[in-house]
């Protein structure tokens, strides 16, 4: 049962961090390499809140999605100012950025979550709290399973209510001719840059559930591996619609689990994930560009 | 007080220096090699990561079964060169034919990347390899140190960039390749097999990447996962120097090897990606067609 769960709470978080991404790559035709940087951020500021102040869920969360927008504004002055492969190689640059500071903003001699030693570097941040929901401290699997399908559940309906609201035909109008949806006023800056904050509030939102549940956040949250596990779960499912994600989650987060009951070596195992995700990628590519169950074909 | 900065100063100058030029060098040959495919085909080729790897690993094994540096290193050469070729014949050129957008390229190109790494990994594990034992023999050039694997990376990766200008000065080919980069629609017009260039561009990138991840790994040894980041540099060499040339795509190579060994000297190396990529940020902000990029008259449809 406890299996379930855990896969459960995991689905939960990365149909979260496909469907923030669906939204830019799928919605605003901006192909984005830079998503798990706002992942890394939702989860090392719970942690960090949780060690040094407060282990509620909502203020910390509300604290992860603001810092998260805030540094989406870097990515979206990258996405306003170019097009195209040379702004996903801007957003790997981006991306690449953000997980060295991660990666390095340590010093041995300073607490943890000091200013000095703010992630403690590549050995990352252990003993993280459990969160407590207005008071409530969840602590079993099937705790968090609930409050990870919840939160979930509850953000889906928000993007999808966002989703039919005019707002989002502003945004289709931008993918298929940015030109065009200028000329009639369309602000196309505004526009990508609240497509990109929004997608960033909801990589920190599962970036947030994540570290709760681990009670454990290093570095590899925000990297680079971490990125193309997204954008291969987005180019798998189908981008522009909102069962595209929810399907490339399952397929690849199904994938490891498959390779588990073929007994192979751990190692081996990591190495044959990627390689599928990479062959899926160049397959999907050639045979539908569009993925299993989108609707719009990366341009 | 002011002296003793001064000499401090010089001998961190000398040194970064040193170690700026040999590596630039190497990051010079890296850009280019991208460029080469970049510039004619406009396609991000993401799988010269393979080729910065392959290489090496051809090497390792061939010095394994005793055979000597020299045929290793131009079997790894080749292996790298074969291994562009194919990512453009079985990947690209389908692609081309299907009219793939330029991401689809990238994407694809992407899972190219993974997937040749990760069959490397199974293959030969993803540890980290040395191609020379043993302590290297040093020259003190002032306050500088030089050892003989960064001359021989900077030494080969000099020769091979000289080579490729002299072919793209003075050659038919390099001049029917620089067509391809300038207009490669009148290029198939006047009766050139665009095709076959696009094949040698992919093959010369994959050499060049090659000799490149050679000389690294000669000098400091490889793993299977590091190409990425190799051509991550690439990409930032190239805007750096702008999209629309060779030569200044190799300039802004060396000039960003030397950079990088300024920060490391002065302050640490494991800020440099963080000041690199900072860097490429802020000129991308600021001027997106790069940094010494010409300024060209906009285009209606851009």
């Amino acid at each position: 049962m406890n299996y379930i769960l855990h896969h459960a709470v995991y689905l939960a978080v990365y149909v979260l961090l496909a469907s923030g991404l669906n939204l830019t790559v799928g919605y605003c035709g901006v192909l984005t390499m830079a998503h798990a940087s706002f992942f890394g951020i939702g989860a090392y500021t719970y942690a960090i809140l949780a060690l040094s102040w407060t282990s509620e869920l909502l203020p910390t969360m509300v604290l992860a999605v603001g810092l998260a927008v805030l540094t989406s504004a870097g990515v979206a002055l990258l996405a306003v100012r170019m097009r195209g492969d040379f702004f996903a190689m801007a957003s790997l640059g981006f991306q690449s950025l953000v997980y060295c500071l991660v990666h390095n903003w340590s010093a041995s001699d300073a607490p943890i979550g000091s200013w000095r030693n703010l992630t403690n570097g590549p050995f990352g941040i252990a003993g993280i709290p459990r969160p407590t929901v207005l008071g409530y401290r969840v602590t079993s699997p099937a705790d968090f399973a609930l409050l990870s399908l919840t939160t979930c559940v509850l953000v889906l309906i928000g993007v999808r209510v966002i989703l039919q609201a005019p707002w989002a035909q502003l945004l289709r109008a931008l993918r298929d001719d940015e030109l065009a949806a200028r000329a009639l006023g369309i602000g196309a800056g505004r526009s990508k840059a609240e497509a990109i904050a929004i997608s960033a509030a909801l990589a920190a939102i599962a970036g947030v559930l994540q570290a709760a549940y681990l009670g454990f956040v290093d570095a590899s949250v925000a990297s680079l591996d971490q990125s193309i596990l997204l954008l291969c779960m987005v180019v798998v499912g189908g981008t522009g619609n909102w069962k595209g994600p929810l399907i490339g989650a399952l397929v690849l987060l199904f994938i490891p689990e498959l390779l588990r009951f073929v007994e192979l070596p751990t190692s081996v195992a990591a190495e044959l994930r990627l390689l599928l995700y990479g062959l899926s990628l160049v397959a999907l590519m050639h045979r539908r560009p569009q993925g299993l169950a989108g609707v719009y074909r990366l341009e | 007080m002011y002296r003793a900065v001064s000499c401090v100063t010089v001998l961190f100058t000398m040194s970064a220096l040193t170690n700026g030029i040999t590596n630039g060098a190497v990051l010079a040959l890296t850009g280019l090699a991208f460029q080469t495919v970049y510039l004619p085909t406009g396609i991000f080729h993401l799988g010269l990561g393979v080729a910065w790897v392959v290489a090496p690993l051809v090497a390792w094994c061939g010095i394994r079964v005793g055979l000597p540096l020299p045929l290793v290193a131009g079997l790894g050469v080749l292996a790298g060169s074969i291994v562009s070729l194919l990512f453009e014949l079985v990947n690209h050129r389908p692609l081309v034919a299907k009219g793939a957008p330029l991401p689809v390229h990238l994407v694809s190109s992407l899972g190219l990347y993974l997937v040749g790494t990760q069959l490397l990994s199974l293959l030969a594990g993803s540890e980290t390899k040395v191609l020379r034992p043993g302590v290297d023999r040093a020259w003190h050039i002032g306050t500088a140190i030089i050892s003989r694997a960064q001359l021989i990376a900077a030494a080969s990766a000099c020769v091979v960039l000289l080579g490729f200008v002299i072919l793209l000065m003075t050659s038919g080919l390099g001049r029917a390749l620089r067509a391809l980069a300038d207009n490669p629609t009148e290029l198939a017009l006047r009766g050139h097999n665009v095709s076959c260039l696009r094949s040698v561009s992919f093959g010369l990138s994959g050499a060049m990447m090659s000799v490149a991840g050679l000389a690294t790994a000669y000098d400091v040894g490889f793993d299977t996962h590091g190409g990425l980041t190799a051509v991550l540099l690439a990409v930032v060499a190239v805007i750096l120097g702008g999209r629309d040339s060779f030569l200044r795509t190799a300039c802004a190579g060396l000039l960003l090897a030397v950079g990088r060994e300024y920060i490391a000297s002065i302050w640490s190396a494991r800020w440099l990606d963080a000041a690199t990529f900072g860097f490429l940020a802020l000129v991308l902000v600021i001027r997106p067609s790069g940094a010494a990029a010409r300024s060209l008259r906009r285009d209606a449809s851009t």
